[in-house]
């Protein structure tokens, strides 16, 4: 009945042995592995007859001790030596195939396999009366220890989480168990019993206290479980709740990148952390840290330089963990694969990152997770995994939310931008517009400046100009009245002609005053007065019928009825028409002048015909404009005074708003002068009341 | 007892000007003409008909260009007091243009002269006729 359990340890171990190295599917190690349970049951049948076990009798200080059959040799052979032989060659060949966790795994269960079995063999020396006594039995209790060490140190069968669990509840149950008995040991000694009024009320107070104890026991056995048995016991529930709240309250990138990188990296008490955010822009891909803690972010970028990665975990959405590349890189097909999973193993290992989280959102890669070793040294059991890929989804979601909302406010802020850069086209045509206002308004400030000047110098030479005039003819008046007393015959010729040139003299300054203003733009004509352009006709003829009288000149006069009142500036129309009859005069030796005037319904016109000298042919075009650009003739206009006369005449009538041109058949021949005015409305009115 | 000869105050800083047109009027007007040379003087016989101190001109007659100041300003000051503002005043000037003129009529000036159009005669017979 012992043997049983003892025949079945080599097939079972070499299930279990295929089991771990996943050679289960291999059809030669199944048929092998079904032959050995074959074989085994053959021995099992057997083992109750004395083929396999012969007898049982006391050996050595032993009370009972089998001694083999014929077919126990077999079994030893085959079973012992041969099943478990073979499990432990394909272990080694495994072992140096391998990379990754499994190597570890795989590296103590040959140990295991090694002390416990080779201690175990340490039985049948007496079987075979062979004197070693079964020291080796001891080891066997080895096999247990190592392979527990294995299960916690690299998660051999997962069933880590199982003694996590089981190691934490046992505490809590411990807890509560002894928490009963102590508690039913007090109600017995101190209250007579757990069933009395004294115990329940008792209970009142003990079952709040219970409690309390309860959920700190709770934390304490966690710490404890934490800091000393390699258990990081952390409450999934608790870990994930903190950081979605986190990551539900942000939408900055910073912010949640920052918790993610924090939280993990203290709930799992990790040496690293960081996060890579992938970017496309203008199509191409760039790779970000978004935020390493020990990483060496140079290195970190040579790592998601490499595009496989990235392929990789577009392509699988799941953790890659370091300690299975080398696996991985074992099962491609591809050589191609092969190189680049090496290679991903060698760059994890330089950075010493352990760990790959794919961030996906959609279908797409974002970013991924990426995370070094626990500082405890222990590696990341499926549970860990199971976590990070749950945070990963909810970290995915958190950062496309943010990322979305960053490309929300770039968006706006690209928005405002391009406002701005609008508006700017608008503000600057605004200050264009400004600035050309200023440099009008400047402009305007320099005329009116100017005009300034020109009004001094306006008032300036007036003054200049005619207050020696004004005392001169003011005495010369006094002295020509009596004032000063009686004055000889002779003297009184003499002050007359003296008072003759500062008429004429007051007269030249006046027409350089309004040539001057003429010239510098200043208002000349001010038309403001009533004027009977007749009237100043016949004011003009009667000053200057004596001189043609004198000449023999004859004056006709042929001018209509009811002439209508003018609006005009008085003193300048009149020197403007005494400078025109004044030189008819002048220049008609003989013959006659004829003074003639026509009024339609908006004009009037003057006509001032001569029989005198005649105009030449080239002065008449522009006789009454170039005044200063005659060169050789303007000497001789100067020195009759024509010219000056003329060119204030044609100023004084263009003032009026009228027209003036001469006709002269030539040299001469007489020349006729034409004076055009305006008839306003105003004046017709004023012609009819008169 | 009236008074026998209506005063005129002539302001002119040309001295010559001044003697013609003082000669002129006393002359031939019979006016009591009193010269006054600056706008200081001028604004001392003003205070002074303020103060009550003398009586007011019959007339003024007012150059526009002063040392100190120009006849204008004089002419708005006149124009501002109660005791001178209803002084008959001519501007006897050798600034031609309408602008003057049209400034001195808002100020109710009596006349506006040009002196080189005027004789001191000429300018008598103007006196006596806006002093009738």
């Amino acid at each position: 009945m012992l043997s049983v359990g003892s025949t079945l340890i080599p097939v079972f171990y070499f299930q279990w042995i295929l089991l771990i190295l996943g050679l289960f599917k291999n059809k030669k190690r199944l048929a092998l592995l079904i032959f050995g349970y074959l074989v085994t049951a053959v021995f099992l049948y057997f083992s109750f007859s004395n083929l396999f076990v012969k007898d049982v009798i006391p050996e050595l200080n032993f009370r009972f001790w089998p001694k083999p059959g014929p077919l126990y040799g077999a079994y030893l052979i085959f079973s012992y030596v041969g099943l478990i032989t073979y499990a432990l060659i394909e272990l080694i060949r495994n072992y140096f195939g391998r990379k990754g966790i499994i190597r570890y795994q795989i590296k103590y269960i040959i140990l295991a396999t090694f002390i416990s079995f080779i201690g175990g063999a340490t039985n049948f020396f007496l079987w075979y009366d062979i004197p070693i006594l079964p020291v080796g039995n001891v080891l066997v209790a080895l096999y247990t220890i190592i392979l527990f060490y294995a299960m916690i140190r690299y998660r051999l069968m997962d069933i880590r989480v199982v003694i996590q669990k089981f190691v934490y509840f046992s505490g809590m149950a411990g807890i509560a168990y002894g928490a009963y008995y102590l508690i039913n040991w007090s109600y017995s000694k101190f209250l007579g019993g757990s069933y009395n009024a004294k115990a329940y009320f008792a209970g009142l107070i003990v079952a709040p206290l219970f409690v309390g104890i309860f959920f700190f026991s709770n934390k304490w056995i966690k710490i404890f479980a934490n800091k000393y048995l390699f258990l990081s016991l952390y409450n999934y529930q608790e870990t994930i709740t903190k950081l979605a709240e986190e990551l539900n309250d942000s939408i900055d990138l910073d912010k949640i990148v920052n918790s993610i990188v924090n939280t993990i990296k203290e709930t799992m008490r990790l040496n690293r952390a960081g996060v890579l955010l992938i970017s496309e822009e203008k199509g191409k891909v760039n790779y970000k840290i978004a935020k390493v803690v020990g990483f060496d972010e140079a290195n970190g970028i040579s790592l998601i330089k490499d595009s496989f990665l990235t392929r990789y975990l577009q392509k699988t959405k799941k953790a890659l963990i370091k300690e299975e590349l080398s696996f991985l890189a074992k099962e491609a097909n591809k050589t191609a694969d092969k190189q680049s999973l090496e290679a991903l193993e060698r760059n994890m290992d330089k950075i010493e990152a352990s760990l790959c989280l794919p961030l996906i959102s959609g279908a797409k890669l974002i970013g991924m997770i990426v995370l070094g070793f626990k500082i405890s040294g222990d590696a990341y059991s499926k549970e860990d995994l199971q976590l990070l890929e749950m945070l990963s989804k909810q970290v995915s979601t958190a950062i496309e939310n943010a990322k979305l909302y960053k490309e929300v406010q770039e968006f706006s802020n690209t928005l405002k931008q391009k406002v701005d850069e609008q508006t700017k086209e608008l503000r600057k045509q605004k200050e264009e517009i400004q600035k050309a206002y200023e440099v009008e308004k400047k402009a305007n400030e320099e005329l009116k400046k100017l005009n300034n000047a020109k009004t001094q110098f306006s008032l300036a030479t007036q003054h200049h100009l005619r207050t020696p005039l004004t005392s001169m003819h003011g005495y010369l008046d006094l002295l020509l009245g009596g004032t000063y007393g009686k004055i000889s015959k002779k003297i009184a010729e003499i002050l007359k002609k003296l008072e003759q040139s500062t008429t004429n003299e007051i007269k030249i300054v006046n027409e350089l005053l309004d040539i001057s203003h003429f010239q510098i733009g200043k208002e000349v004509v001010f038309i403001k007065d009533d004027v009977s352009v007749d009237g100043i006709i016949q004011e003009a003829v009667g000053d200057v019928r004596l001189e043609a009288e004198k000449k023999g000149v004859v004056l006709n006069l042929e001018i209509p009825e009811n002439i209508p009142i003018i609006k005009a500036d008085l003193q300048k129309l009149k020197m403007a028409i005494y400078n025109i009859i004044d030189n008819a005069v002048k220049y008609t030796q003989k013959g006659s002048i004829t003074i003639k005037m026509e009024v339609n319904s908006d004009k009037m016109l003057v006509i001032i015909k001569d029989t005198g000298a005649g105009i030449p042919k080239e002065y008449q075009k522009d006789l009454f404009d170039k005044l200063f650009e005659r060169g050789e003739d303007a000497e001789r206009m100067f020195a009759t005074g024509r010219g000056i006369g003329l060119w204030i005449t044609s100023r004084i009538i263009n003032g009026h708003k009228g027209r003036i041109w001469a006709e002269s058949e030539g040299e001469g021949k007489g020349s006729a002068f034409f004076i055009e005015l305006p008839i306003t409305i105003k004046s017709l009115e004023t012609a009819k009341s008169i | 007892m009236p008074k026998l000869n209506k005063v005129i105050y002539l302001v002119e800083d040309d001295a010559a000007i001044a003697d013609v047109y003082k000669t002129g009027l006393e002359a031939i007007g019979k006016f009591n003409v009193e010269v006054l040379v600056s706008c200081f003087e001028t604004r001392k016989r003003i205070e002074k008909i303020v103060a009550g101190e003398i009586e007011k001109p019959d007339l003024v007659l007012l150059d526009l260009l002063l040392p100190e100041c120009n006849g204008m300003q004089l002419l708005r000051e006149l124009r501002s007091k109660e005791e001178t503002k209803d002084i008959p005043l001519i501007i006897l000037t050798n600034y031609g243009g309408d602008e003057l003129k049209k400034m001195g009529e808002k100020l109710d000036i009596a006349d506006y002269i040009i002196k080189t159009e005027t004789t001191p005669t000429k300018l008598a017979g103007i006196v006596k006729n806006r002093l009738k």
